[in-house]
């Protein structure tokens, strides 16, 4: 049995059933949490820290729990970096993981979102230096079927639920691929670097759980 | 069950091709997927010029152009080059998972930087080619070699008590010269060294075929594949023209036995 905690933010309401039958193994079992962000939605940076730090607490305990993986739902990757500080087993996100993802399917990528995650967006195609590679991050209302529209396209947060299948363009749903990488780190015996995300030399477990209030 | 062909860049026996298939006892599969192991009839005596890559590509090409028809559902490239990977998504449908773009890619869903670990420096252009193309050069800590001579066919057999430990010396100096978070093994030949590597590396350790198998069941359950507008089709195939090439090659190594 492959156990991997899911964690989404309460406000995008994901469904327990988030993928469809026969992506994942049969043995794989996701348990899904939902988040709620202290300030949602998380527009902005003041709002992007307390999602960190929501997140940090909401996975922390994980591999305690016996969870194989952690997948962060939110294509924003919040409190991730800091979940791999604390976790050895893998930490896969929507968003970091669906962007590599896309480049193994095309030379660029778009991505699609709401004002919920524009700005995030944009930030993290910088931050992971994809910007060359980044066609785009187009409003969720864009008509995705004219003839020169991106082909692939990531649907990012609640564009997720509102796209529908347009043109010959390929979706990509971050949260079905980022549960299909996890199960396939776990598969391959590999988690992220201790060199990237060095563990704290005080673990603040306690506290981190206090301030979720 | 899903049908995975594996493209092995080299002619070779039966022999030569279970060591190539030994990579699928390094990775847990997925569901429901199987896998069959085909040398190329066309091939370059290893990848250490531009010739052999041009050999190399069209050999791959032709072992792959059938693929689709023959009822695979996906297609891996059993070389770090990802030779014949642009060609073969140019007339196929099916994913085409070369293991060198997605090595790369799936090295930063894990750390920063990785580094490429090659056994020798004649196999650089290799990487740099797939780092253009991905636009990631900023992302590759080192391109660092063993300094070893490769075998295509043996791989390490009889060699490890050297081959390992320099490889070793050598991968350690990506983590703490070069700053790599993650290593990637260069080479698919080199797949034998990673269970040595990974007990006793600091950082992950990349086995590029076995990566290759997960991704492929990856891309078949999510049922995605590679963008059309990267990888225009052709007007023709040149299906005959392949096929009679691969006749002759195959004869030419015939006659050379």
């Amino acid at each position: 049995m492959t156990r991997i905690l899911l964690l989404s933010p309460t406000d995008l309401d994901l469904p327990d059933d988030v993928v469809v039958s026969g992506v994942l193994d049969a043995d794989t079992k996701i348990e899904h949490r939902r988040v709620a962000y202290p300030s949602c939605p998380p527009i902005g940076a003041h709002d992007w820290a307390l999602a960190d730090l929501a997140i940090l607490t909401a996975g922390q305990d994980a591999q305690s729990e016996g969870f194989q993986a952690v997948c962060l739902a939110d294509f924003g990757d919040y409190g991730a970096n800091a979940l791999r500080s604390v976790l050895d087993i893998p930490v896969v996100t929507a968003g970091r993981s669906s962007m590599l993802y896309a480049l193994t399917l095309g030379e660029r990528f778009s991505v699609v979102s709401t004002d919920r995650d524009r700005v995030r967006a944009k930030k993290l195609v910088h931050d992971y230096g994809l910007d060359t590679r980044c066609a785009g991050i187009e409003p969720a209302e864009t008509d995705m079927a004219r003839k020169d529209g991106p082909e692939i396209i990531i649907l990012a947060g609640e564009a997720r639920q509102r796209m529908q299948p347009a043109g010959s363009a390929t979706l990509i749903d971050p949260v079905a691929v980022s549960l299909k990488i996890a199960e396939s780190l776990i598969g391959l015996g590999l988690t992220h670097s201790r060199h990237a995300y060095p563990a704290p030399q005080v673990r603040k477990a306690e506290l981190i759980a206090a301030l979720s209030i | 069950m899903a049908k995975v062909l594996v493209i092995v860049p080299f002619p070779m026996d039966d022999d030569n091709l279970s060591k190539r298939r030994a990579q699928l006892n390094a990775v847990r599969l997925g569901d429901g997927i199987d896998f069959d192991f085909k040398p190329v009839r066309i091939a370059p005596a290893n990848y250490v010029s531009q010739q052999d890559s041009v050999l190399a590509d069209i050999g791959i090409l032709e072992a792959g152009l059938q693929a689709e028809k023959d009822g695979y559902d996906a297609v891996c490239i059993d070389t770090m080059s990802d030779s014949g990977m642009s060609a073969l998504r140019s007339v196929l449908d099916i994913p085409v998972i070369g293991p060198g773009r997605h090595a790369m890619l799936a090295a930063l869903m894990l750390g920063e930087k990785f580094s490429i670990l090659a056994m020798w420096d004649r196999w650089r252009h290799l990487y740099t080619k797939t780092l253009a193309e991905l636009g990631l050069s900023h992302k590759c800590a080192s391109l660092r070699s063993a300094g070893l001579q490769p075998n295509n066919q043996s791989l390490l057999a009889g060699k490890e008590e050297e081959f390992f430990p320099a490889l070793y010396e050598a991968a350690m100096k990506c983590v703490e010269v070069d700053g790599a978070d993650v290593i990637i093994l260069g080479s698919t030949t080199m797949h034998e060294a990673h269970a040595y590597l990974a007990e006793r590396l600091p950082v992950p350790i990349i086995n590029p075929g076995p990566l290759t198998y997960r991704l492929a069941d990856a891309a078949i359950k999510l049922k995605l594949s590679h963008a059309r507008s990267s990888y225009p089709a052709p007007s023709h195939i040149a299906a005959e023209k392949l096929a009679a090439m691969g006749d002759i090659a195959a004869r030419l190594a015939g006659g050379s036995k």
